[in-house]
């Protein structure tokens, strides 16, 4: 099995180290952490309960611990803005939005599901409600965006900046769901759920993403 | 299978999301078909590029304080006039500042002779907006428009013996949502010193606050 697709719909937990100077993910680091020998699994599941307890904490209205989550977070919640909807400012309104939801909606947070996990999907929802309310519906996007953006170009070496550039410059709807079915792992019935569109719609828009970005990408 | 009917076919077999007996069938093709295996080829190396995408990246700022401002109810500290949610509230409060302006005019033209109107009419702006904080002279200009502004409101108090304890509370009112304002604008400025839109609303709130009191002075005593 090969891609993200098929890393299944909890997938954004895992973590790929891109900045070091970037914080890493809440629980999902755990488990890359407690894969380096350097780590002791003592320290690692130290920092599993400091998280769980930091949950905890924020829950019942302590501001600090809600802090040492974002801190935890911020850079795979920004990380998802800023390559759906390509403006660093954008991006970085729709992080603070998705964390202040975050907040108001934490006593609602039972831990059925990792707090990055409910996070992610929070930042997913914030993020598509912009489209929405920019008038930018997944099934309407079949052609270029009203906006066009300057697509960003990210520090990543390689064929990834190529990569980075082509998501870029796709059109929004097919953009949104090959970031959210290719990059974070989520499921077409997911994306359908969340984007309030039909399955076929989200495989429709991969499959105009995928194609358009080889397009691209072909030598 | 055709080539055709195995390319729809792609996508959902590179996810794994074929039933067993299309899959198989697929495979079938793609044994004897290197156009179609090229294809299923260049797929999975998108994909794998795919995920080996960084998800993390790191805001090239600090997003906390803004996200600790509004959860605290204070304040808030964000990056740039567009900012959506500082925009609507500085708006808001523009509004409101305009709103009770006007009611302050009306409220004293209801009360005094026509001859009021005259000192309530807008006033010529006593310096020019500066183009931005990172200009040298915003800070001499800012300050300048401070000293009117202290001087007017000295005028003021000197002349609150005068005024009816309505009107006191009109102007005071006014004067507060200006001074929030000013305080907002400033706090985003901190945050973002070379905006020049930032620095125009910041002059042009301190000329509204001078403007207000130019009027308020000038009003006729009512006592």
């Amino acid at each position: 099995m090969i891609g993200a697709a098929n890393r299944g719909p909890a997938a954004e937990e895992e973590c790929h180290d891109f900045n070091p100077g970037a914080t890493p993910g809440i629980e999902g680091d755990v488990d890359a952490l407690a894969s380096t020998a350097a780590i002791p699994p003592r320290a690692v599941m130290m920092v599993a309960n400091d998280r769980d307890d930091a949950v905890e904490r924020a829950r019942i209205g302590d501001l600090e611990a809600f802090e040492e989550l974002y801190r935890a977070s911020v850079g795979r919640v920004y990380g998802l803005c800023l390559r759906m909807c390509r403006d660093p400012h954008l991006a970085e309104e729709l992080t603070q939005e998705s964390y202040i939801l975050a907040w108001r909606k934490l006593a609602t947070f039972r831990g059925d599901s990792r707090f990055s996990t409910w996070l992610h999907r929070i930042a997913v929802n914030v993020i598509l409600g912009h489209f929405r309310s920019a008038g930018r519906r997944l099934d309407a996007l079949s052609g270029e965006d009203a906006e066009p953006v300057e697509p960003v170009v990210l520090t990543v070496p390689g064929l990834a900046v190529d990569l980075e550039r082509a998501i870029a410059g796709l059109p929004t709807g097919a953009r949104t769901v090959f970031v959210l079915h290719d990059v974070e792992g989520y499921t077409h019935e997911e994306i359908a759920q969340m984007a309030g569109v039909a399955v076929g719609t989200s495989k429709a828009q991969l499959s105009r993403a995928r194609t358009l970005l080889r397009k691209v990408l072909s030598p | 299978m055709r080539c055709d009917e195995v390319r729809v076919l792609l996508d959902d077999y590179a996810d794994g999301a074929l039933a067993a007996g299309g899959a198989a069938r697929v495979d079938d093709h793609l044994a004897g078909c290197p156009g179609c295996a090229a294809e299923l080829e260049g797929l999975r190396r998108l994909l794998a590029l795919a995920a080996d995408l960084p998800r993390e990246i790191a805001p090239s700022r600090d997003l906390w304080p803004t996200v600790a401002a509004d959860i605290a109810g204070a304040p808030k500290v964000v990056h740039g006039w567009f900012s959506g949610s500082w925009r609507r509230g500085l708006a808001a409060a523009a509004a409101v500042v305009v709103a009770v302006g006007s009611l302050l005019i009306a409220y004293s033209l209801g009360r005094q002779h026509s001859g009021v109107r005259s000192a309530l009419a807008p006033t010529a702006s006593p310096l020019a907006v500066p183009a931005s904080l990172g200009d040298p002279t915003f800070a001499v200009a800012e300050a300048e428009l401070i000293d009117a502004r202290d001087q007017l409101l000295a005028a003021l108090d000197a002349r609150r013996s005068s005024m009816s304890p309505d009107t006191q509370q009109v102007v005071d009112d006014s004067l507060q949502l200006i001074d929030e304002a000013i305080a907002r604008i400033s706090v985003a400025l901190v945050d973002d010193p070379l905006n020049p839109k930032l620095a125009n609303r910041l002059a042009g709130a301190y000329r509204t606050q001078i403007e207000l009191l130019q009027r308020a002075t000038a009003l006729p005593a009512e006592i």
